[in-house]
């Protein structure tokens, strides 16, 4: 009964409360219209439909300039990138995000250039230019003020990956575990996933092969939860590679095989490629 | 030559009328000053005690000790000890005693949402034998407007959370909704059938009821404001739908 008392009380104060305040202003129509398209492109991207994707975020990128908004402007260029990547179009993708840095308006919020030059440094290790990979993940920490922005955790565990690169071990899952209790203390379990494969990945390579198995099911766990399936491909052939150094052949091969039909499912060449190669060299 | 004569009627017994009136007027201030020591309880024998709270704030001298509503005593007394806590004393009329027990508990609150601060005693249990003089009452405060609508936030927060994640999921659901009537129209290469495309027109309206009333103020007010959202990035170059080989 007293809770039913309270609850009702609660109730009445919430509706008073939203009712003592003014409403809030309608977004202009422009705003509104570019909201939409920005909508429009994110489902479509949902959809796997990149040129659908494209152009409601060229749509939404016109009308966000159309009324000099530098968030949404800066916000639709970071997307244009990213679709442009997906689409294989690097060069495109870059220029979209150089378009962002170098733009000069007081409004273009840090937070979206320290994105940008984030994955401007992702773009360039991925393409296997350390050096300038390097510079702009420089680039991009010193957009994020004393290490503690959105960002942080990503940027921990690409700099993490980019020392194992350089197979300086130690360096690396220094950083590892930075970005690991990061990730963990703001609850972003795709993150954490990451740190845990980087650091499976060193003791892989340490040839601390029942370390690296169990850090690749951890991070395999989380991933199964995040329903990433590109993740859990890279985990099982991770867990696959440790378990066939270790000399567990059959127990590698079943691990192949399940990232061999999760690659396939999602038609991911490269994992797929890898797997059949890791089932291959059982073979030999 | 004297102004009036000495045998006038009217002087006659002059001191002794005089007498009488200072008398009177001596017998009257008496009077007053008794009857305001009688309202203000000067003369009803009282017994104090006291208890210790961390601070004196909102505790002022002479402040009102209630029981039950009814005034039975003040504040008498606020002292610094040595611990740096505060000693309060009451005095409480003997005539209320008999209620204030070793187990009764002293509390500060406001009468009303605006009203004075006052020491309100709860009374005892029964079996309890009743507080004697200069004993020690349990002490407490009530918990403040200031601490009511930090209660009433903690309380209210996750209503309107819950408020959000029903109209989002409903958005979601009406989406995801709108999203197979799309697919399957593909899949047909045709028009839809009637009843379909009849379900189509209510996923559509029933979408747009919910957008017109998630902008129905003051609904409204309790939604964030849409904005343009940045597509994640994850750390391997992945994003959704993806989500591993960035490429």
């Amino acid at each position: 009964m007293n809770q039913v008392v309270r609850a009702i009380f609660v109730v009445s104060i919430v509706s008073v409360s939203a009712c003592g305040s003014a409403p809030p202003p309608p977004l202009p129509a422009a705003e509104e219209a570019a909201l939409r398209s920005d909508q429009r492109g994110r489902e479509a991207f949902r959809r796997g439909d990149m040129k659908e994707a494209l152009a409601s975020y060229d749509d939404a990128l016109r009308l966000y300039s159309s009324i000099e908004n530098g968030q949404g402007a800066a916000t639709e260029l970071l997307n244009i990138a990213t679709v442009q990547y997906q689409l294989g179009q690097r060069a495109l993708a870059l220029q979209a995000l150089d378009q962002l840095l170098t733009a000069r308006s007081a409004t273009t919020p840090e937070a979206l250039k320290a994105e940008a030059a984030y994955r401007r440094a992702v773009f360039d290790f991925d393409a296997g230019d350390s050096a300038n990979a390097a510079q702009w993940l420089e680039r991009a920490q010193g957009l994020c003020p004393a290490g503690n922005c959105e960002l942080a955790g990503r940027m921990l565990n690409l700099k993490a990956r980019m020392v194992l690169a350089r197979k300086q071990l130690d360096a690396a899952e220094n950083d590892a575990k930075r970005a690991l209790e990061l990730n963990r203390r703001r609850n972003d379990p795709i993150e954490e996933a990451n740190s845990l494969r980087i650091l499976a990945d060193i003791a892989a390579h340490r040839g601390q092969h029942a370390q690296a198995v169990t850090a690749y099911e951890q991070a395999l766990a989380l991933d199964k939860q995040a329903a990433a399936p590109g993740k859990i491909a890279l985990d099982l052939l991770g867990a696959g590679r440790s378990l066939a150094a270790a000399g567990k052949t059959k127990e590698a091969a079943e691990y192949a095989e399940r990232a061999l039909r999760v690659a396939e499912s999602i038609g991911d060449e490269r994992g797929q490629q890898e797997a059949k190669a890791l089932l291959n060299s059982r073979s030999r | 030559m004297a102004i009036l004569r000495d045998d006038d009627a009217r002087f006659r017994y002059l001191s002794r009328k005089i007498g009488i009136f200072l008398w009177l007027a001596a017998a009257g201030i008496a009077l007053t000053l008794v009857s305001i020591g009688i309202k203000q309880e000067l003369f009803v024998p009282k017994t104090t005690v006291f208890f210790v709270t961390d601070s004196g704030r909102d505790i002022v001298h002479g402040m009102a000790v209630k029981l039950s509503g009814f005034n039975i005593g003040k504040v008498k007394q606020l002292a610094l000890t040595e611990q740096a806590t505060v000693k309060v004393t009451i005095e409480i009329n003997d005539t209320y005693m008999k209620w204030v027990r070793k187990d009764s508990k002293a509390r500060l609150l406001k009468e009303g949402l605006i009203g004075d601060n006052v020491i309100e005693i709860a009374p005892g249990t029964e079996k309890t034998p009743a507080l004697a003089k200069d004993e020690e009452i349990g002490f407490e405060r009530d918990r403040g407007v200031g601490q009511l609508i930090e209660d009433l936030n903690d309380e209210v927060r996750p209503l309107i959370q819950d408020l959000r994640n029903v109209v989002r999921h409903a958005d979601t659901m009406l989406g995801s909704a709108n999203r197979n009537l799309e697919n399957l129209e593909k899949v047909t290469r045709s028009d839809l059938p009637a009843a379909v495309r009849g379900g189509k027109e209510v996923v559509e309206s029933s979408k747009r009821v919910v957008d017109s009333v998630s902008r129905t103020w003051p609904i409204s007010n309790n939604i964030e404001q849409p904005k343009a959202g940045v597509l994640p990035m994850d750390s391997y170059g992945a994003t959704p739908p993806q989500g591993g080989h960035s490429k």
